[in-house]
């Protein structure tokens, strides 16, 4: 840990819970000698969505990106500390990523469909992570993530169509049903709806409240009503260190911490 | 100011100008409440019927305020979308105006009851009682004003226990004209329409400790309605 990790400061509210889905205790990131977050402890509950909040380069995408490894394609960056989902360590170096990233997946800022057919977009990681090659189990497993996404009505009968051809919002739900055909255990996404419309936002975000029943969500965003809308919990980060986490109901109507209240009433940015 | 909420200091300095613009129609408000009441007591004190002559345009101007503060409220939460202690001030607000708009109600209805009251002497003489609570009411309603203006909760804790002694007055207000309407069954209507207005100055009573209320949940993020005194006084301190 570096020195100015041990400067004393406390997450304020509840950042550990009970039984959680995802643990993660004293975790420094540095890129270089930069360091970018400072002495995390947070738990992440079980179904449930975690939002992450707080100003640009806070922190809050690099801490999300720790939770599955995506860091590891950064050559300078450097993770400290224990990472667990359930009783595996994430940062163990035995482990195989591409099985850690099947079961912690990950949604991203712009909608990323691979240059294939909406089918094939969603058949992509059963296929490479062996869940199955039988095309009858194929077609159940894509109609099922593309209707658990709100998106089969839109796309039945134009699922062999290049996946570039849907509206942005499409676009990303296809990403999330793209993510959830592998079955993953935690979706991580980093401002998901960031450019998107209203109205497609809304159905992302109808989309990620009805995948907290079965999936742990930790998202990342800007907008902080999303924040309040979509999550249980809220995470608000500055300047690399959790400086609150809650229930997001007394996040955003009696915070704790200074900060946080300058943050979400719009004094710091 | 209290150090647990600040009304400024916004990135946009057009909400702070907009929140402000609201605390100061709330504070006009109390301020015209205010003068209606002073009205009733000078009316009381002087045996004059004058001073409260325009008692009820005093009340349409509340109401108008009433009624600005609210827009701007709602103006505020659909633009804004306030969090926090900005959230806070928004409801407390929208709360508080309403407890002085009903504040402005009660002082009309008592000045027009000794409007009435003031061409009869038997009357007058019943009304003049009311002086003292008048004067401990205009009290409290002027120390809830401060409450909100500087938004201190020890202050709060204190108009709210000031209430209580205000309760006792009026009880044994109530006491006296049972009294009165025993001693003679043509007091009885009189002692009626005292008995009526004190009511309506302990009711403004009330109201003030809705507001105090109010200035605890805006700098505290505590919902103490309905709670023990000691007990709200407990849990401010924790």
């Amino acid at each position: 840990m570096s020195e100015i990790a041990k400067e004393t400061y406390q997450t304020v509210g509840e950042p550990l819970l009970k039984d959680p889905k995802m643990h993660v205790r004293n975790t420094n990131v540095f890129y270089g000698e930069k360091q970018a977050i400072f002495d995390v402890n947070l738990d992440i509950g079980k179904n449930q969505v975690i939002s992450m909040i707080g100003p640009s380069g806070c922190g809050k995408s690099t801490f999300l990106r720790c939770l599955n490894r995506m860091n590891d394609t950064i050559d300078i960056c450097r993770v400290t500390g224990q990472l667990m989902l359930d009783d595996l360590d994430i940062y163990n170096k035995k482990i195989d990523v591409v099985e850690l990233r099947a079961r912690v997946g990950m949604v991203f800022q712009k909608p990323n469909p691979f240059p294939k057919s909406i089918y094939e977009n969603v058949a992509y990681g059963a296929r490479i992570h062996g869940l199955t090659d039988n095309k009858v189990e194929l077609d159940e497993l894509v109609e099922k993530s593309l209707r658990r996404c709100g998106l089969w009505k839109e796309v039945k009968e134009r699922l062999d169509e290049p996946a570039t051809g849907l509206s942005g919002g499409q676009q990303q739900r296809l990403c999330i049903a793209r993510a959830i055909a592998v079955n993953p255990e935690v979706i991580l996404m980093d401002e998901p709806c960031s450019a998107l419309d209203p109205i497609a936002t809304a159905t992302v975000e109808e989309l990620i409240h009805e995948l907290s029943e079965n999936f742990t969500i930790c998202i990342v965003t800007h907008s902080m009503q999303q924040a309040a809308r979509v999550s249980q919990r809220t995470a608000y980060f500055h300047l690399g260190k959790l400086i609150e986490v809650n229930d997001t109901s007394a996040v955003f109507t009696n915070p704790k911490h200074k900060l946080t209240e300058e943050y979400i009433t719009g004094r710091i940015g | 100011m209290n150090n647990k909420i600040r009304v400024g200091g916004h990135i946009s300095r057009q909400f702070d100008e907009e929140l402000d613009e609201i605390r100061s129609r709330v504070l006009k408000m109390g301020s015209l409440v205010e003068r209606q009441l002073d009205k009733v007591q000078n009316a009381l004190r002087d045996g004059e019927s004058s001073a409260i002559v325009d008692v009820d345009t005093l009340d349409d101007e509340i109401n108008d305020l009433e009624m600005q503060v609210d827009e701007e409220c709602t103006q505020i939460l659909a633009r804004r979308n306030p969090a926090a202690g900005d959230l806070r001030l928004i409801i407390a607000t929208t709360k508080s105006v309403r407890d002085l708009e009903r504040i402005g109600d009660e002082a009309e209805r008592v000045a027009n009851m000794i409007r009435h009251a003031m061409d009869q002497d038997a009357s007058k003489k019943a009304f003049k009682g009311l002086l003292p609570l008048t004067e401990h009411v205009k009290e409290l309603l002027h120390e809830t004003l401060n409450t909100y203006a500087r938004m201190k909760t020890r202050a709060a804790v204190k108009v709210m226990r000031k209430d209580q002694d205000i309760d006792e007055e009026y009880s044994r207000v109530v006491m006296r004209l049972i009294d009165f309407m025993k001693k003679d069954p043509d007091n009885i209507s009189d002692g009626l329409d005292v008995m009526w207005a004190a009511r309506s100055l302990e009711r403004i009573g009330d109201h003030c400790v809705n507001i105090c209320e109010n200035v605890i949940y805006l700098v505290e993020g505590q919902d103490v309605r309905h709670s023990d005194l000691d007990e709200v006084k407990e849990q401010l301190a924790e």
